[in-house]
């Protein structure tokens, strides 16, 4: 696990449909696998647009994003593959990430199976070790995705995208439907792996006691664009613009009481 | 990585909770025997009738028009041909018509709103042409089925194939646009994004995800498809343009009988009729019990 895992934002704007929306409006950024890092911002930032683009599940309508130097956009089958090994992603809506007919066994080994070319049995043990590690009964991965609870699902989702050993882990909204305890245990479980494997951390939500928890730098986007990016004490404690300080006094205000984060 | 998070919820106990779309996990009692029964002797009168029956069906056995009686449970029709064996060989024709076509709509429907559902948001000539085809199945929707039947069969001649053809044509727009808009909503689902994220291949997530997910309403349609095949088949029959006399068909039956019933000899088109009936009620009952009530 020493090759690199650097994603490069170059300019990059995403706009929707002829003259209409633009959600993520030339923000440049680079993140790799010593980064903890943690967008933040109210929803319709363009955040959600920023980790699809991020994951190669979406492209730049200008502007260029990269894997390693090379194009996702334009990446051939091979190169595919490998960045899909190296970032990984922790969908926002856990009940819908899963297919309703298919068992979360079947969701958690066919990265297994595809990416890394495992035959059944032998992906079943990674599977089974990942679901150990992060604290899940293996028996429980032969249920239907609605046959378990929300918190066990968001860890299912976990180690759907740590099973092949992502070098760069993507977190959208991850624990933003979960309630306080759970989202602590969640966290727990997304900072060990970072640590342990040293992999890097994109963790996007709207609460910013959660990102804060978990990042070390802080990018705050506004509107589509990022107004901010600096570390977590500066961001915090230091704001430059003007919405950034509004968010963390909002915060300050109101999110600290209810949705402050257990250590 | 070896990690614990005791607070994190405990697994679901009990029975857990089904999804509205699944299938399997019903019970039987009562209900449901009532529902399936009707529909199993159906199918059992459709293998065994055509041998079991007093007469031969297209033999002429008796004096014409002779009301039930002990000999002719269900009378003789204009030209003296027993009623009820005829009735009785129908149900073959008219099943094997009724599921053939049934299979095909259903088939053609499910790969035809998969094509069109995946691919009509694409640029260029494929996505032209799936959104020509879209427009095409709402146009075909607009046309009177019977008048489509009428022609298709006129061009092609009345026989059990193209009997099946026409029907298809006819009735594979509905079950397509089912699928489609199943596809729209299941194009949106995370687990498609999960899906390309694992490395999945678009023909493989489309087999594996999109295909299982969207094409439940076509099959719980399919019994309904089935009803309607019937009825289209004894339409067209008793249009002149279904299978030819003496060929037993429930339409043509019912079209031979109803001069004789306007001049007051009921029984040859009425016991025709009520077979027609029973079985798609009987079907539909089917289709009730096996997709909606499970």
């Amino acid at each position: 696990m020493s090759t690199s895992a650097t994603v490069q934002f170059s300019d990059v704007v995403r706009a929707f449909g002829r003259g209409g929306h633009t959600a993520v409006d030339g923000v440049s950024l680079l993140v790799d696998e010593t980064s903890r890092v943690g967008v933040v911002g109210e929803s319709g930032s363009g955040k959600s647009t920023l980790v699809r683009m991020l994951v190669g599940l979406d492209h730049p309508s200008a502007g260029t994003v990269e894997f390693n130097g090379r194009s996702i956009a334009a990446m051939l089958p091979d190169e595919l593959r490998a960045f899909r090994l190296a970032v990984q992603l922790v969908a926002q809506d856990t009940t819908s990430s899963f297919d309703p007919r298919r068992t979360l066994r079947d969701a958690v080994r066919r990265p297994l199976e595809v990416l890394r070319g495992m035959d059944v049995a032998a992906a079943d043990g990674a599977v089974d070790a990942t679901l150990r590690g992060l604290g899940l009964d293996p028996q429980l991965a032969n249920r239907l995705p609605h046959q378990v609870s929300g918190g066990q699902r968001q860890r299912f989702a976990i180690a759907r995208a740590l099973v092949v050993r992502p070098r760069l882990l993507v977190c959208d909204e991850a624990v933003s439907a979960l309630d306080v305890s759970v989202q602590g245990a969640v966290l727990n479980l997304v900072k060990r792996y970072c640590r342990e494997h040293g992999a890097g951390l994109v963790f996007v939500s709207h609460g910013l006691p959660a990102t804060a928890f978990v990042a070390d730098r802080l990018v705050v986007m506004h509107r589509g664009r990022v107004v901010e990016d600096g570390p977590r004490e500066q961001v915090l404690f230091r704001p430059e613009h003007a919405y950034t300080r509004t968010l963390v006094d909002a915060h300050r205000r109101t999110g600290d009481r209810r949705g402050s984060v257990p250590a | 990585m070896t990690l614990s998070a005791p607070e994190l919820a405990t697994p679901t106990a009990g029975a857990p909770e089904r999804p509205a779309t699944a299938g399997p996990g019903r019970r039987w009692n009562a209900q449901a025997v009532l529902a399936v029964l009707p529909a199993g002797l159906l199918v059992v009168v459709a293998i065994v009738g055509p041998f079991v029956v007093p007469y031969p069906p297209r033999d002429v056995v008796a004096a014409p028009d002779l009301p039930p009686n002990a000999a002719h449970w269900f009378g003789t029709d204009s030209a003296g041909l027993d009623v009820f064996s005829r009735t009785v060989a129908s149900t073959s024709n008219d099943l094997l018509i009724a599921l053939l076509t049934a299979a095909v709509a259903t088939v053609a429907g499910i790969l035809i709103g998969l094509l069109v559902g995946m691919n009509e948001a694409r640029r260029g000539p494929v996505g032209f042409l799936a959104r020509g085809l879209s427009r095409t199945l709402d146009l075909a929707q607009a046309v009177p089925a019977i008048v489509v039947g009428l022609v298709l069969v006129g061009f092609f001649g009345a026989s059990i194939p193209s009997l099946v053809a026409a029907l298809a044509v006819v009735l594979t727009p509905n079950q397509g646009r089912l699928v489609r808009t199943e596809v729209l909503r299941v194009r949106g689902e995370a687990y498609l994004d999960a899906a390309r994220l694992a490395g999945e291949r678009p023909f493989r997530m489309v087999l594996r995800h999109v295909l299982p997910n969207s094409a439940w309403p076509a099959l719980e349609n399919a019994t309904l498809v089935f009803g309607s095949a019937i009825v289209l088949t004894a339409g067209l029959g008793f249009l002149g343009v279904g299978l030819p006399p003496p060929t037993p068909e429930w339409g043509t039956m019912i079209a031979v009988g109803a001069p004789s019933a306007a001049a007051g000899r009921w029984w040859a088109a009425l016991f025709p009729a009520i077979a027609l009936a029973v079985s798609v009620f009987a079907m539909s009952a089917l289709g009730r019990r096996l997709f909606r009530d499970g």
